[in-house]
């Protein structure tokens, strides 16, 4: 005790020198924690976002070229067609949340009117009950986005940033529709 | 060479008592530095006494606005996903899923046995066949409770949830 005391004093600090400075940089710490959280998470759901955007906008230009999607790939591995289109640093698997390529296929049922025999009333002049349809089916695909994340605040900030129509989340996923 | 052939020195050389005064003076001026240092003054513990207390109270405040910081520091909290966010996540994984079964009902001209022979199958959905043209899927819903698409009869809220996806009536 006496020699720490005597060295403190030596060195021109003291416990209550070093008590002080602790508690100051533990109060500018905790003043500070907050604004640094916010930006974290900012930053990481910034660039969850550009990831997923990368990923629906060279799915859209395959689609726009191919006239079909690009086959669905498991969580974190890349589309084989999309290999020229994605940037090479891209990865689908990034710290904190992985994505995945889906491809969905939905059936719908549309009813067609049928052509007029000769001699009878256009489609346009005749009631709309007394036309006679077809129905045609007819199948689509769609193109989607999930994302698999622990971490709920960025489930939501995804929610937020594409909206409540076109995503949805649902346990540790956020599922982005990407239609055509 | 003999020692006597050297020449003598300059200056005097000290002689023993000389010697042992320079020494007592040497450690009675360390002994008075330790002393000094022992005990020190009265007035540098006074200055001092302040620290303490001041470093408990800023470390009571620090804690404080780390466990329970005041909204006007917090900022913005981060954000949740709400219990009907949730809800309407299940129903979208299953419109969707029935989607998928619909169109290997019109491919095949039958219902699946299982969801495994259906090509994209939404994970946490089980499947239940009641006969050949009827199924149900059910879900776990947040609050609790199984959620139910009866491929019968789906509740509007089903086709609600797909407004906005780009697709047709269904089949």
């Amino acid at each position: 005790m006496t020699l720490s005391r005597k060295d403190a004093q030596r060195s021109g600090a003291s416990v209550g020198d070093m008590l002080v400075l602790l508690s100051i940089l533990s109060l500018g710490f905790a003043l500070v924690y907050p604004q640094l959280r916010q930006r974290a998470f900012e930053q990481h759901l910034e660039a969850a976002v550009s990831a997923v955007e990368t990923l629906r906008v060279a799915s859209s230009a395959f689609v726009d070229q191919n006239s079909e999607w690009p086959a669905p790939s498991p969580a974190g591995v890349e589309p084989p067609e999309l290999a020229t289109a994605l940037p090479p640093e891209y990865r689908l698997a990034m710290e904190g949340y992985t994505l995945e390529w889906n491809r969905w296929e939905t059936v719908d049922r549309i009813e067609v009117a049928l052509p007029p025999e000769p001699g009878q009333p256009s489609v346009l002049d005749s009631p709309q009950d007394s036309v006679p349809t077809q129905t045609q089916i007819v199948f689509r695909t769609m193109g989607g986005v999930t994302v698999y994340s622990s971490d709920s605040s960025l489930l939501a900030g995804l929610l937020a940033n594409y909206g409540p129509r076109l995503s949805w989340v649902r346990d540790t996923t956020w599922t982005l529709v990407v239609p055509r | 060479m003999k020692i006597e052939d050297l020449d003598s020195p300059a200056e005097p050389v000290s002689s023993p008592e000389d010697r042992s005064r320079l020494l007592a003076e040497a450690i009675a001026h360390s002994e008075t530095k330790e002393a000094n240092y022992r005990q020190p003054s009265k007035q540098g513990r006074r200055t001092g006494q302040w620290k303490g207390p001041l470093s408990l109270v800023v470390l009571g405040l620090s804690a404080y606005i780390g466990f329970a910081p005041p909204p006007w520091l917090a900022g913005a909290p981060l954000p949740q996903v709400s219990s009907t966010e949730r809800a309407r996540g299940v129903v979208a994984a299953l419109q969707m899923q029935a989607r998928q079964i619909e169109v290997f009902r019109v491919r095949h001209g039958r219902i699946p046995r299982t969801l495994d022979e259906v090509p994209v199958r939404i994970p946490g959905i089980r499947f239940v066949r009641s006969n050949s043209r009827v199924y149900q899927l059910v879900a776990a819903h947040p609050n609790g409770r199984a959620l139910v698409y009866d491929s019968a009869m789906p509740d509007p809220q089903f086709r609600d949830v797909e407004v906005g996806w780009g697709l047709g009536p269904r089949s």
